[in-house]
């Protein structure tokens, strides 16, 4: 398991890769951590309830991230890891938080679908996401 | 990707580049831009865009083009609203009426010299920004139902801002079909505290000074003159407009995939105008847009303030009246004459400006002459322009033009090529004031990660979209 930012001119993307959804799920949740501090993120410090719903495994990825972006928006409260149960198209579990970080990347106003993709590799799973900053 | 050469700054993406697409591509770009844009795949999106149902002419691409989410930067469609036409809530984006406020004065270098670092503290002080940042006013919902009902005419009517500004707002300061019943409500939640915010990012409130005019005629219509201290404000709906687009794509993601619509990307989602989910999408839309135009007047209301505070005068008495507020994230339906016949188009701009020509029916008596005030940010520490629309724009593209200089680094390569600190102190040394929340913002933001505005205000020019009426260079820079 893994994660990388990926380079686009105006917004900012991120790959992750894991032998299994809710593992890919929760490395896409700290690649997004790792854009709002621009480092590595801590360990979680907390735990709260989070689900989502979607048609496709995008779509539910895209809904993951965008609840974490909330919850910290509406709470200062960053979503570092997720532990999910995951269907086809429903998702419930808890984030890992942490509070009184330090901003040191983009303000993420979004989570967009461009090029947005959930797929199997030889290895496993890799998911990618643009983010609008 | 190719390309072929139509006309002075004018390159064609032949259809068929992309599978599915109804028009050509259409760029406006000089050889160094259309390069560029093959290069970080804004062409391809140019292609892409040119697949959307009902596109009539061509996919547009003004000459601050670059990579995007969906459509590039600078995209530019129009869908033919009677003939299944779509809507496309990310060729709007998520920063919907994003946009530059300008203002100008009578005061003179002089005038603000000695006050200048104070002005920049102040300005600081005073103007909610950066990330969590909350806005000058605190709204219930019924109050925050009126902002998106009524967009700066409601700011106005609390007793902030001057009357006059609105008829030197695009709309008037207020977009007519605004549902906000259509808002959700975490829209509601986002927005409330945060009217009145300039927002972080590539934000900012700069004060400037006009330093050279290129078209008099128009430059006295806009009540611009060499040496003129003005003060630029550039910012969007904030968390209202982020919510609408991402409560929105979902929509629209089923919408199309019901409506048998294929897209090369899922952030074209988009749906016929004329369905009921692009009725309330448009009235969702118009409220995020009636939010920033309030959001922006009650910004322009503070650094009134600030400036009667710190120079001692009243904002009336410097003549710090608004040039213009125009929007550069919007889809509206405007009338055009395609093939011989009248029709509704619905008019996407995505980091592209609207620029009506002299004579058209919407402007004010004072501009009529002339043609409608474009906006145009440099990038941090560079010039800004002010543009005017041209009596060809309509057959160009649909009365448009570029919204700023356009990235050309990614965030990252900014940074790796020098730190904020260092950024800070090269824009001092020029001495242009420098006031950002933190120095990785400044970074990012550096002036080399974009492209060179005046380049790009000249493409516009050469190709007969806009042309140049006055250039403003910064004094102070106020980022998010």
């Amino acid at each position: 398991m893994a994660y990388r930012i990926v380079e686009h001119t105006a917004d900012i993307g991120i790959e992750a890769t894991a032998p299994d959804i809710p593992i890919l799920f929760s490395e896409a949740v700290r690649a997004m951590a790792a854009v709002v501090l621009d480092a590595d993120p801590p360990e979680a410090f907390d735990r709260v309830a989070v689900a989502a719903e979607a048609d496709d495994l995008g779509a539910l990825l895209a809904e993951i991230l965008q609840e974490a972006l909330w919850r910290f928006e509406s709470s200062g409260w960053l979503p570092v890891d997720v532990e999910l149960e995951v269907s086809a198209t429903t998702a419930a579990g808890t984030f890992g938080v942490v509070k009184d970080v330090t901003v040191g990347g983009p303000a993420i106003k979004a989570v967009t679908y461009h090029q947005l993709a959930v797929e199997r590799t030889p290895d496993g799973w890799l998911a990618r996401v643009f983010f609008d900053v | 990707m190719k390309t072929r050469s139509v006309g002075p700054y004018e390159w064609e993406v032949p259809v068929g580049e992309v599978r599915g697409m109804r028009v050509p591509g259409r760029v406006f770009a000089d050889r160094a831009g259309i390069e560029k844009a093959r290069e970080d795949r804004a062409l391809e999106q140019v292609a892409n865009v040119a697949t959307l149902p009902g596109i009539v002419r061509a996919s547009y691409a003004m000459p601050d083009i670059h990579w995007g989410y969906g459509f590039p930067v600078g995209g530019v469609a129009a869908t033919d609203a009677d003939a299944g036409g779509v809507i496309s809530p990310g060729g709007v984006g998520f920063d919907i009426c994003c946009g530059v406020r300008l203002l100008r004065s009578d005061l003179t270098i002089a005038d603000v010299e000695d006050r200048l670092a104070e002005l920049s503290v102040q300005l600081g002080r005073r103007i909610p920004r950066g990330i969590g940042s909350k806005g000058l006013l605190k709204l219930d919902r019924s109050e925050l139902r009126g902002v998106l009902t009524e967009g700066a005419g409601w700011v106005l009517s609390r007793g902030f801002g001057w009357e006059s500004d609105l008829e030197r707002c695009e709309d008037h300061g207020r977009l007519a079909g605004a549902d906000p019943d259509a808002v959700s409500d975490r829209a509601y939640e986002r927005g409330a505290p945060q009217c009145g915010s300039l927002g972080a990012g590539n934000h900012f409130l700069e004060v400037q000074i006009v330093d050279h005019i290129d078209d008099a005629g128009a430059a006295e219509a806009f009540e611009l003159a060499v040496g003129n201290v003005c003060v630029m404000i550039h910012s969007g709906s904030r968390g209202v407009g982020h919510q609408i687009c991402t409560d929105e794509l979902k929509i629209f993601d089923k919408l199309m995939r019901r409506s048998g619509i294929e897209v090369p990307d899922r952030q074209l989602a988009c749906g016929p105008v004329s369905a009921p989910e692009a009725e309330r999408y448009l009235g969702a839309m118009a409220a995020a847009a009636n939010f920033a135009r309030a959001n922006r007047h009650a910004l322009a209301h503070e650094l009134r303030e600030t400036f009667a505070e710190v120079i001692g005068r009243s904002a009336e008495s410097m003549g710090l009246r608004l040039v213009y507020d125009v929007a550069h994230n919007l889809a509206k339906i405007e009338r055009y004459e395609v093939d011989g016949r009248e029709r509704d188009l619905c008019v996407h701009r995505k980091g592209a400006t609207r620029a009506f020509g002299p004579g058209h029916p919407e402007l004010i008596d004072r501009y009529k002459a002339v043609g409608q005030p474009v906006i145009v940010p440099g990038s941090m520490g560079t010039e800004s322009w002010v543009l005017v629309g041209t009596a060809a724009g309509r057959d160009k593209a649909f009365w448009s033009t570029c919204h700023g200089a356009g990235r050309a680094m990614s965030r990252t390569q900014a940074k790796k090529r020098m730190g904020g600190h260092q950024v800070r102190s090269d824009l001092e040394s020029q001495g242009i004031l420098v006031n950002a929340t933190h120095p990785g913002l400044l970074a990012e933001e550096a002036p080399y990660a974009y492209k060179d505005v005046t380049s790009v205000v000249d493409t516009c020019e050469g190709a007969g979209l806009s042309k140049k009426v006055a250039r403003l260079r910064p004094l102070a820079v106020i980022k998010g």
